[in-house]
Formats: C-alpha cells, structure tokens, sequence
C-alpha cells in the first residue's frame, strides 16, 4: 500500500511533465495538424537552458527558490522565441504543400536540435544543479513527498490554470480556438492566423520548456537525447485525450506518467518504455478519437 | 423495386439539422436532379448515400440491401459510384490511370501473374486498356489519355471524374454539379455525353446541378431541398411554378437562371 | 518456356550476379567491396520504404526496427535451426525467416494504426523502432547488450545484389500493375480512392508489410555479411539515413531512391572525417529539400520514363 502511494506520487509528478509537453503537441496539431516532431526536443533544449542559466547566473553555487523561478521563465521565454522561430523558418513556408512535406520537415528539425545539440552542448550527461535543495515535507511510514515533486506538480498545475485562461479568456486565446477550428474561415474573418500559429508554437514550446526545467531538478542527468522518448510519449498523451482536445492532454499526460510508473515498479522498469506503445496501439483499436476527441471526418 | 431508397433519413451537426426526414427512390434508368439554394442540404446528401457520413436515422437501400453505415468502398462496389463537387482527381497519375484506378475491382487478383509477366496478364491488360479508352472516347478524353490528370482543364476534369466513375461499373451514378465552370459549349456536349451514357449503360442518374436549364432539360423528376428539408418533388414543369420552390430562390425566376 | 521468355532478362541479371561476385572478389579489395554490398543492402531498404513512403503516402520512420528483427530472426534461425544446412539451403532459409518475421511484425504495428488515422504511423513507427531495440537489449538468448555473433558468412555481394534485383523487380511491376496503381492512388487522394471502391486500409498495410518485409529480408543478409549484429546499427539514425534516402531520391521514385541510396552510401564513406556531423548534415539537408526541392532529385519520375511504360504495359 504504501509503495503504491508512493509510485502514485511519482507516477503524478513525471505525468504532470508529460501533460505540460502533450499541451504543445495539442495545441499545435489543433492549428496546424501537425506532429510537431521537435517538440520533445524543444523541451530537451529547455531543460538544457536552465542548465546554462543557473550556472551563468549563479544560482547553481546560491541554490534559492527566486533563482529557479527566474531560471524557469527565462528558459520558457528562450524556448518560446525558439518555436516560433522554428515555425517561421521550416513550417511556414511550406503551409500550403501536402502535410508529407511538413512533417518530414519536422523530423528534420528535431534531428537538427539532437545532434546540432550534441555539437554545442556536448554529448555527454550534464548534471543539473540542485536550484532547489530536495527535502521530504510529508512522511507517513515508507511514503515521502518531497518538496520538489510538490513544486512539479503545484507549477504545472498552475501553468495550465494560465494556460486555461488564454484560451478560454482572451482575444487571442479566442483567435487559437477558431483556427483550430476552421483555418480558412478564420482567415476570412480578419484574424491573422500566422500570428496565431507563432502565438500557439510560443506557449506550447514555452510549456515544454517549463517541463524541460523542472525535470532537471527531479531527474538531474540532462543531455541532448533527452527528448526523444518523453517527446513520443508526450504526443501518446496526447492521443489519448483526444488530440486537439486541452483537457485531454493533462489527463492523456497524468495517466501515462502514472501508468508507466506502475509498470517500472510492479511489473519491470526494462518495459517501462514500452507502456506508452502499448497504450497508443490500444487507443487506436478501441477508441481512436481518444478519451475526449469527437470524431472528426474529412470534408468532401 | 427501387434501385436507390432512401426512407426518412436524418443527419444533425451539432444543433444543425443538414438533413431531415429525407425520403427518396430512384429506379433503374431513372434520371433524378437534386437542387435546392446553397447548403441546402444536396451534397450531405451524397455523402450519406456513399458513406461518408451516417445517418443518425433512417435507412438507406440499393437494390433492397441496407448500405448505411457501410465503408465507402463496399458501398461503390455495391454499384453506385459518385463525383466531387470540389474536384478529386489523382492528380499527378495520368488520365488513363485515374480510369484505370477506377477499374480496379474488376481486374483479375493474380499475384503470381502480375509479378512473372504472364501472357494471360498480359492479355487482361489489353483488354482493360481498350476498356477503359472505350470510356475515355465516351467522355471526350481519349487523345488527353496519356497526360496528368491535374494539367487538364476544369470542364475536363469534371468529365474525367465521370469516366473515373463510370469504370467502376456503377448502377447508379451520382454527379455533384458536374458543369459547374463549364463554357456554354462545353456545358451543350456534357449534356449529351451524359444522355449517351444513360442510353448505353443503363444508369439510373442523380444529378445535383444549379444550372436551371440542364436540369431542367434533362431531368425527368426533381427534388427540391431547402435547409434539409424536401420541400418539393415533381416533373420540372411542376417544380418551375411551385411557390416553396421560388420562394427558396428568393424570387429568382428559376426558368431563365442559368 | 513462355513464362522463361517473358522473364529472362531478369533471371540473367539475377544470374549474373554470381560471375560478377566472383569477378569483383578477385579484382576490388576488402573494403571497396564492402561498400558495394552496402549499397545493395540500402538500395533495398530505400526502395521498400518507399513503396510505403513515397507510392503509397504514408509515412514510417521504422525500417531500422523491421530490419532488426529481420537481423535478429535470421541469425537466431542460422545459429540454433538450420545450423549445419548447405548455404544454398541454409539462405534461402534464413532470410525468408527473417521476411516474414519482419512482416508479422509490420502487420501487428500497420494494423491497427493504418486503419484509422495514416498521419500516427510516423511516430508509431518511431516507437516502435526503440520498444524493439529495448526488447532485444533484455532478450539474453540473443546476445542481449553484447549483441549477437557468430552467424555463418551466408550472404555475399552475388546474394545481396540478386535479392535487391528481385525486391525491386517485384515491387516495380506491383506498382506500375493495373492493380497497382491503386497504391499511388492512396497517396493522390485517399477519399475519392475509398469512392472508386478502393479498400485504401488494406492497399495501406499491403504496402507496409510488404516494406516490412523486405526491410526484415535487408537485416538478414546484413546480419549473415557482416556476421556479428547490435542494436546499435538499427537505432533511430538508420531509420532516417532510409529516410532521407526516399526524399533525396524523390517521393515515389524508385529508380531515384537507388540512385540516392548508393550516392548517400559512397557518401557516407568518403566523408568519415565529417562522421561527427553527419546527422547534421542529414538534419539540414531534410529541411532544405523540403523548402527547395519537395519532390527530390528526381521528383515523381523514373529514369525509363513513366509514360512509355505505361503505355506498354497497357499493350
């Protein structure tokens, strides 16, 4: 019982930065209908970031919890800038060609961030500072709860609340749910829909970022391939809450975390990368719209 | 019996009725237009007899069989083959090939024949070669048959559709505003290919069309739709003087649109 | 004897491969000729993923894994099933052994992702490609992280070149087949596919377990070449090399991929000094194709051009 606490509170900490990297992959295949390949690696880029912050800026030798709220955001904010650079640079040009050309432009520049990655941050493991130092707050027999998976899951929920009133809230937030929508009408309406495509890869890379950041503090071993996996389990989450569905994605994300870390502890943590393969074939055979998603069927 | 039933046939979007409680038949031979002012209701309901959507209630027959719900291609092979009112041509395959396409459930599955060459594949290719430049010829397309579909013009795209359709050996075939960006011209010999593919195959037609003077021309009956709903059914000279129909247009002298 | 006609250019070139082997072992070195058996072997992963990639319009990212369990399979099979068979019966064997396991395996991953919804493949493929390198790493029968050797030297440069002219020999007459054309079909237009009563799900997973396969048939003779396998010659990277291959030759062209198969190869050699940035130059060179040339060196052509073809098959 108390082991299962205790992989329950795991399982939600690494489920809480999955939902954070499966709202990008959401949000930018609800505008484009893209598998943005280079997410996961721009949550890679993320967390490497906040390496190279904490150290620039001192806060790795002065641990405090202001240097990694400053680390944080001005890692999103690179990583915001980086998307929608990407999108300018590769996506846009190629909006009106066949999706095939796009998403091998994807894979393109998700090689280019891993091994472009591996050039100038080296391909070893880098171990990321201790910004905040790793207590337990609640013990009850084997059960623990740090601190830090707290901060996890207390500043993803939180970012998803900010995310929440964008959406739902605001004129652009308003401009994303009608591109999502129909790309052509929007357009026809006056909203400039490449500003809304730039404004969706800026908060969708800026969440991964933040996932990217606060994994370093869990997780401390960072290096240039970090992405790969977490990036195709992220867009599994994804698919499972139904993609282009925002809900869905922080349930897809909280129940893959909580599943695979079950897996690791109950059944074997060699298979532990294979639940989300699992998962996603499982989802296509018996419900492929995922948990939230309509049907959708092409016009004709 | 009916070629083509459909009895009370309803499909909602969300809270938007796009069709209601439609009701149709069509026999063997039968040539059927299907108008109404834009997003009547027409094109939804092609899609539903094809398959792309399913009704929410209702039944839909071909020659007796229940076909909704079906996938797509089990309802072309039950014989009714359609056309696209936004063109869907395989445009980088050449003319020849689109029809070939078309043909496909009725070549012969031989695996072993067509990877050694044999002289039996080789004489059903003959065979399905002048087949389907005996459709191309019906339609007008046969000196076009070597070019890439998306390098013809509109109006011989549209009536490549056709052909495209037709080597599917339908009974029924669906038109979607099959002259729509067709010339006055072209729009004459459309009308008379059309005449000659009912003659020689038999087909029972379903025409979805604007232009008032084919229709009107050609039809033998119509059906009328306005916001999902039939609101007329008759012989062409009927529907000319219905009220509901003018009204529908908004006034518009439905006789001289064209 | 009409049959022998029909096919006897094939059949001697497939023959001819044998004297050439014996010719090209007595007059290249090791190492050149090494090269060469390398470029038939991704001249035959090319051409299969682009019967997927570029014929038929979806889209894998998972040769490498179908190739390693073509790799894997065959060299289980060589080493405790027909060990001690003749070669001539012992390859044959093998690498239908390792076809069809790569197939089944295809069938399993394009199932139930085919079915429904074609822009998911990549990244199915994608996670697929690593579940198997995880599996194989924890499977100790067959080697595990120490990888696996010892397999007999079955294949040669006369089988590899004799199995690529065969692989690209069927799968040029599927596709340039009346039945065929269906595939190129799916990639034009899915939907007025589907209305011409193409039953596009299976067209879909013909031409993935039919990659499948012959990806699984590449391992196989790969694995009895070089006679030692590791995960590590079937990560993610080759899957792209395979990748990068199709696009480099133009989607849909199969002439192309083969061209860009032995360019890329010979390439790959040559610049061994630049091996560190060598997936960076893949990564650009991906992008760059796709702003510039979309449809590769070649575009949708073949070098015998399509229409002359065309029309005399259609005789």
């Amino acid at each position: 019982m108390d082991q299962l606490l205790q992989q329950l509170i795991n399982g939600l900490a690494w489920g809480a930065i999955y939902a954070l990297i499966a709202l990008g992959y959401t949000m930018v295949y609800g505008v484009l209908r893209l598998i943005n390949f280079a997410h996961g690696d721009v949550y890679m880029v993320g967390a490497m970031m906040a390496y190279y912050l904490a150290h620039w800026l001192g806060f790795a030798v002065a641990p405090s919890t202001i240097g990694f709220v400053i680390v944080l955001t001005s890692s999103m904010l690179i990583c915001g800038a980086l998307g929608a650079l990407i999108e300018l640079v590769a996506y846009r040009p190629l909006r009106n060609r066949p999706r095939m050309s796009m998403l091998i432009t994807a894979i393109g520049v998700s090689m280019l961030l891993e091994f472009g990655g591996q050039r100038v941050f080296g391909p070893d493991p880098k171990f990321f500072p201790q910004l905040i130092e790793s207590r337990s707050l609640f013990k009850a027999g084997a059960v623990v709860l740090t601190n830090i998976d707290l901060l996890v899951i207390c500043v993803s929920l939180f970012l998803m609340v900010v995310l929440r009133f964008i959406v739902l809230r605001t004129k652009i937030g308003l401009a994303v749910r009608a591109v999502s929508f129909s790309f052509e009408t929007s357009s026809l309406m006056g909203i400039n829909v490449n500003t809304v495509i730039s404004v969706t890869f800026v908060i969708g890379s800026a969440l991964a970022a933040a996932a990217g950041a606060m994994v370093g503090l869990r997780n401390p071993k960072i290096e240039p391939l970090m992405g790969v996996l977490p990036g195709v389990k992220a867009f599994v989450a994804a698919v499972l809450g139904g993609i282009g569905n925002f809900p869905g994605a922080v349930v897809g994300g909280l129940v893959m975390g909580v599943t695979e870390t079950l897996v690791a502890a109950y059944f074997s943590s060699t298979y532990r990368d294979a639940v989300a393969f699992v998962i996603l074939i499982v989802v296509l055979l018996v419900r492929p719209a995922g948990l939230f998603g309509k049907v959708t069927v092409e016009k004709v | 019996m009916a070629l083509l039933e459909l009895t009370d046939c309803s499909l909602t979007f969300g809270g938007l009725k796009a069709v209601s409680a439609f009701s149709f038949t069509l026999d063997a031979g039968q040539l059927v237009g299907l108008i109404g002012p834009n997003g009547a209701g027409k094109t939804t309901v092609f899609n539903l007899i094809t398959g792309v959507y399913r009704p929410d209630r209702g039944e839909i027959r071909m020659q007796g069989q229940s076909i909704a719900g079906l996938p797509t291609f089990r309802i072309n092979r039950s014989g009714i083959a359609r056309t696209f009112q936004g063109i869907r041509l395989f445009p980088n395959m050449s003319v020849l090939d689109n029809v070939v396409v078309g043909a496909n459930q009725h070549i012969a599955r031989a695996p072993v024949a067509m990877l050694f060459r044999t002289a039996a594949f080789a004489r059903h290719n003959a065979e399905l070669h002048a087949q389907c430049m005996a459709t191309l010829t019906l339609l007008g397309l046969a000196a076009r048959a070597h070019e890439a579909a998306g390098t013809l013009s509109y109006g011989e795209q549209r009536r490549l559709e056709i052909a495209r359709a037709l080597a599917t050996r339908p009974k029924l075939l669906l038109l979607d505003e099959p002259a729509a960006g067709m010339n006055p011209q072209e729009k004459v010999e459309l009308m008379e290919q059309i005449r000659l593919i009912r003659e020689k195959l038999q087909l029972g037609i379903l025409i979805i069309e604007h232009d008032m003077k084919l229709i009107m021309k050609m039809c033998e009956r119509i059906t009328v739709l306005d916001h999902g709903e039939t609101i007329a059914v008759g012989k062409p000279e009927q529907i000319q003087i219905d009220e509901r129909v003018i009204k529908a247009y908004l006034g518009e002298p439905v006789a001289h649109d064209s | 004897m009409e049959l022998l006609k029909r096919n006897a250019v094939p059949l001697l070139l497939v023959a001819a491969q044998w004297p050439v082997g014996w010719l090209l072992s007595q007059t290249v070195n090791s190492y050149y000729l090494q090269i060469i058996v390398y470029i038939g072997i991704n001249a035959m992963l090319a051409v299969s993923l682009n019967l997927i990639n570029g014929i038929t319009g979806q889209f894998s990212l998972g040769h490498a894994g179908f190739m390693a369990v073509g790799a894997y399979v065959s060299a289980a099979c060589s080493l405790f099933l027909v060990n001690g068979w003749p070669a001539a019966l012992a390859l044959p064997a093998i690498l239908l052994a390792g076809g069809l396991a790569a197939a089944l395996a295809g069938l399993v991953v394009g199932l139930p992702t085919l079915r429904l919804r074609g822009d998911y493949l990549a990244i199915t493929t994608l996670g697929f490609g690593e579940i198997i390198r995880v599996v194989i790493l924890n499977t100790a029968a067959v080697g595990g992280a120490r990888g696996l050797g010892g397999m007999p030297p079955l294949s040669d440069f006369a089988s590899v070149y004799a199995c690529t002219i065969v692989c690209v020999l069927v799968i040029w007459r599927l596709v340039h087949s009346p039945l065929g054309k269906a595939f190129t079909a799916v990639r034009e237009d899915e939907i007025a596919a589907a209305a011409m009563g193409i039953d596009t799900t299976r067209y879909k997973i013909t031409a993935f377990v039919l990659g499948a396969f012959w990806a699984g048939v590449a391992g196989a003779l790969f694995a009895h070449f070089i006679g030692y396998i590791h995960t590590n010659s079937f990560t993610f990277l080759k899957s792209v090399e395979v990748v990068v291959m199709v696009v480099l030759g133009g989607m849909g062209s199969i002439s192309g991929a083969i061209i860009a198969a032995a360019v890329l190869t010979v390439l790959t050699e040559a610049l061994r000094f630049l091996a560190d940035y060598r997936m960076i130059i893949y990564s650009v060179l991906l992008i760059v194709m796709m702003l510039t040339r979309p449809g590769g060196l070649l575009g949708r052509h073949e070098i015998t051009q399509w229409r002359f073809w065309s029309s005399r098959t259609a005789r």
